[in-house]
């Protein structure tokens, strides 16, 4: 934590009155000018051992960010390129694979009704609020699994599919990457022959322009 | 206080990443870096696909993450969104608020609190419906499901219940209302109510200045009650239809978490949109707080009656920062009152826990001393001896003026109970033996209860403020202890005493060489507890013709401690990313659905130990950040 505090001390500080080396204090003070050892020995403080309320507050919290983790909002970037400067030993597509907890790149937004009145109109159309006929909001039931872990991971494969279908209908303003259906091959599977995959990268890149540049019309 | 420091922006983009992921963390950091911005803006300086910035934005207003203000503007309406890094921060006391609600409602209410930590806000009756689904599910899927109950909780059994624990968690103000107004920026919010007031206000005041000061006066009221809320104990609940059938017996079953029982029936609204109310946890934190330290300083039993004295006037306490100018009394909950919340010895001892072992856990002054007493303070003088001690001499110091009366009189009715009933008599040695400790209490230098009058055996109120400084005093210390040790906080004490000094006057004082003390008090200047100011002799300004004052200013020193906090918080979810990052494989193997479905035959003994490993390393650096976060507590929010 103080690591140089010794000998960083007198030439560091306060550079309005004092010129380097020089001690401010007054004549009786001789300064230091011996070589300081550059990182003197520090021995790290430990840690004092875990009660055990830390510890259920720990799991308490490992738990809940697990069910995040595994609910609709948590989200991870899309890896930029797969070219062949990447590990080409731990990045190659393996069977086992369709066994990995897949993360979401994109957060399942119409898992779950929302209170529409605490957003902002033009995220309206995102929420995916629905309208029927008559004008009135279509009502939608928050999806169990994301509450309960009671229920088994069949059961909730079964709903999601089930949801898909429904989503399919309005796929044209849901984004490609919203979708997340175990059945369907993946980018990943699908390797160097999926040319999409490439487009779409390329227009995540046309966004990306220089920073002056973005930043003149702001 | 809603100012973001560059530490306090690093960690809150750090945990958003850590909770919610990168695309969050990405959307937050613009937001933080730059201030409030348009979403055409967070797209171009995050660079990422509008759609997914749409779609961040709305899991992080969901989350109050962000909070959103539309204007008008060259007419048409802009959005502007703003990161809410307080909020964000907050996603760190997950773990705390699930464990105190555990405490308060066992594992019903830890799952509830849970799952709306998980879903931000939500209306009752969609969360219900939820529940009404998932509890059917379950009774149908029940054969199949045991292997996935791995975790303990316990499902909730039926949605009456859950309906009973969700009232009593909102009357405790663990959930709270969310208005329109939590989802819009302070600022936003507070020009709107100025600019109403305003209009209202302005035919009755002729002058400018007049008008400013009513409406501010009136401001600050409004947005008191704003944030506050509704206060009243029917708040967010309506009158229950007619009873159907058996509901009535199984309401009564459930509801032991009620100490008094209604007579009418209440039922939670199911129009409400609730969400956890994190400054209400922070007045159960602090209470928490205070009461380790009442044990350090006192004694364990004497912490008992203190947290029991705290439990007790707790529900009317709403927010940690609120009770220090005006205080709000119980009977009038709509009006501001000015009046201390107090509790008597009395009312404390009727709801008292009963577990509490209270006989022989104090000595009395040798004034009264009767056999019986002595007797126990000899057994438990091993136990603790300096306690006791201390207990002893403080005791016999304190009885003395209005103490004295009240305690003869009051022991004389005991001595004429003595022979009445042994339940009460009982009952009455167990009121004298709380008010003792709540004489210890109030005695004790860091004044944990001050005395407030003699009505039903003595009442007391927390100054909750005073109480504050002197834990944030006493974390300062302890700091300044581990970094320059005991000269430091000799020098500090000294310095906090007698207000400005000069060198000299403090070597005199601390009664050291002045070699030692500048070399101490320029580093403690370094490091941000105390400051220096220079006072010139002469006109031409000459270093050695220049007074150097140090002194200590209390809030500049905690911010730079926060901020140093903050940091430390920061490297050490960083250092759990690379600890995570070493072992990414692993983990990821770790997770896969085939290999957790057989764990034992997929993983290899040395991968087991590794993943042990990682996982008591990761429960350390966590709860160090647990660790921390309480220092933050103390520092930024008691």
């Amino acid at each position: 934590m103080s690591r140089g505090g010794r000998g960083g001390g007198f030439g560091g500080r306060g550079g309005r009155q004092n010129i380097p080396g020089v001690s401010q204090f007054g004549d009786d003070i001789k300064p230091d000018y011996s070589v300081t050892e550059l990182f003197p020995p520090n021995p790290p403080p430990v840690q004092s051992s875990l009660t055990k309320e830390e510890r259920a507050m720990v799991s308490r919290f490992r738990s809940h960010r697990d069910k995040i983790h595994t609910g609709p909002f948590y989200t991870v970037l899309a890896p930029r390129t797969k070219g062949t400067t990447e590990d080409p030993f731990n990045n190659i597509s393996r069977y086992s694979e369709k066994y990995q907890r897949k993360p979401r790149k994109a957060p399942k937004l119409d898992s779950r009704p929302y209170v529409v009145n605490f957003f902002p109109e033009e995220l309206h159309a995102t929420l995916g609020v629905e309208k029927t006929e008559d004008g009135k909001i279509r009502k939608k039931t928050l999806v169990v699994t994301q509450l309960d872990e009671l229920l088994d991971m069949v059961d909730e494969d079964g709903m999601e599919d089930k949801e898909d279908e429904k989503e399919d209908k309005e796929e044209e303003d849901k984004g490609v990457e919203s979708e997340q259906d175990p059945d369907q091959l993946t980018d990943d599977d699908e390797g160097d022959y999926n040319a999409e995959q490439y487009f779409s990268g390329g227009d995540d890149m046309s966004d990306v322009g220089g920073d002056d540049d973005d930043a003149g019309f702001y | 206080m809603s100012q973001t420091s560059a530490s306090a922006a690093e960690l809150c983009t750090l945990l958003v990443r850590d909770i919610y992921g990168e695309v969050s963390s990405k959307v937050v950091n613009v937001l933080l870096q730059r201030g409030r911005l348009t979403i055409g803006s967070i797209i171009q300086q995050t660079q990422l696909p509008p759609k997914s910035v749409k779609q961040t934005l709305v899991v992080l207003i969901q989350q109050h993450l962000v909070v959103h203000y539309s204007h008008m503007e060259g007419g048409n309406d802009v959005c502007y969104y703003e990161c809410n890094w307080e909020q964000a921060y907050e996603l760190l006391h997950a773990g705390r608020i699930i464990r105190a609600v555990e405490d308060y409602f066992g594992q019903d209410g830890a799952l509830i609190a849970s799952n709306f930590l998980q879903l931000g806000h939500v209306k009752v009756s969609d969360f219900l419906a939820a529940y009404g689904v998932s509890t059917k599910k379950t009774t149908k899927k029940a054969p199949n499901a045991d292997t996935i109950a791995i975790e303990a909780d316990a499902p909730i059994t039926s949605v009456e219940t859950l309906k009973e624990v969700m009232m009593n968690m909102l009357k405790a103000r663990f959930l709270v209302e969310v208005k329109k107004e939590d989802m819009q920026p302070q600022t936003d919010v507070e020009n709107n109510l100025r600019n109403e007031l305003r209009k209202q206000l302005a035919s009755g005041f002729s002058s400018e200045l007049k008008l400013n000061n009513e409406v501010n006066a009136k401001l600050k009221i409004k947005l008191k009650e704003m944030q506050i809320g509704d206060v009243s104990e029917t708040a967010g609940l309506k009158r229950k239809a007619a009873p159907a059938g058996g509901r009535v017996k199984k309401r009564k079953k459930v509801s032991i978490y009620d100490e008094e029982e209604e007579e009418i029936d209440y039922e939670i609204d199911e129009d409400l949109v609730l969400r956890i109310n994190h400054d209400k946890f922070l007045v159960l934190f602090r209470n928490a707080e205070l009461v380790a330290l009442a044990e350090q300083r006192i004694g364990k039993v004497t912490s008992e009656v203190y947290r029991e004295f705290l439990k007790r006037i707790e529900p009317k306490i709403f927010r940690c920062r609120d009770n220090f100018d005006e205080d709000e009394d119980d009977d009038d909950n709509d009006k501001i009152g000015v009046k201390k919340i107090k509790l008597s010895c009395l009312e404390l001892s009727k709801h008292f826990d009963p577990e509490i072992e209270l006989e022989g856990s104090i000595a009395l002054p040798p004034k009264e001393t009767k056999t019986k007493k002595k007797r126990s303070y000899d057994s438990d003088d091993e136990e603790k001896p300096r306690k006791n001690g201390k207990t002893n001499g403080k005791s016999k110091h304190d009885s003395d003026s209005e103490e004295e009366e009240e305690e003869s009189e009051a022991e004389d009715d005991w001595d004429n109970d003595a022979d009445m009933d042994p339940e009460a008599a009982k009952r009455k040695n167990r009121m004298k033996m709380i008010k003792q400790h709540l004489l210890l209490l109030a005695e004790d230098s860091f004044k944990f209860l001050s005395s407030e009058g003699n009505r039903g055996m003595g009442e007391w109120s927390v100054n909750y403020k005073e109480l504050g400084k002197t834990m944030r005093a006493v974390e300062m210390e302890k700091i300044v202890e581990e970094r320059f040790e005991s000269t430091g906080t000799r020098l500090l004490r000294i310095i906090k005493d007698k207000g400005k000094l000069d060198e000299k006057t403090i070597s005199n004082i601390a009664l050291l060489k002045q070699g030692e003390v500048r070399s101490v008090l320029a580093q403690m200047q370094e490091c941000g507890h105390l400051e220096v100011q220079e006072v010139p002799r002469a006109n031409p300004l000459q270093v050695n013709k220049t007074f150097f004052f140090w002194y200590f200013h209390e809030e500049r020193a905690n911010t730079l401690l926060l901020s140093d906090i903050y940091k430390a918080m920061s490297r050490n979810i960083q250092r759990t990313n690379v600890e995570r990052q070493k072992r990414k494989h692993l983990i990821e193997k770790s997770e896969r659905s085939d290999v957790q479905a057989n764990f034992e035959e997929y993983m290899t003994k040395s991968e087991k130990r590794e993943l042990e490993i990682w996982r008591s390393r990761e429960e350390r650096l966590l709860v160090q950040l647990m660790r921390l976060d309480r220092l933050v507590m103390i520092l930024r929010d008691f």
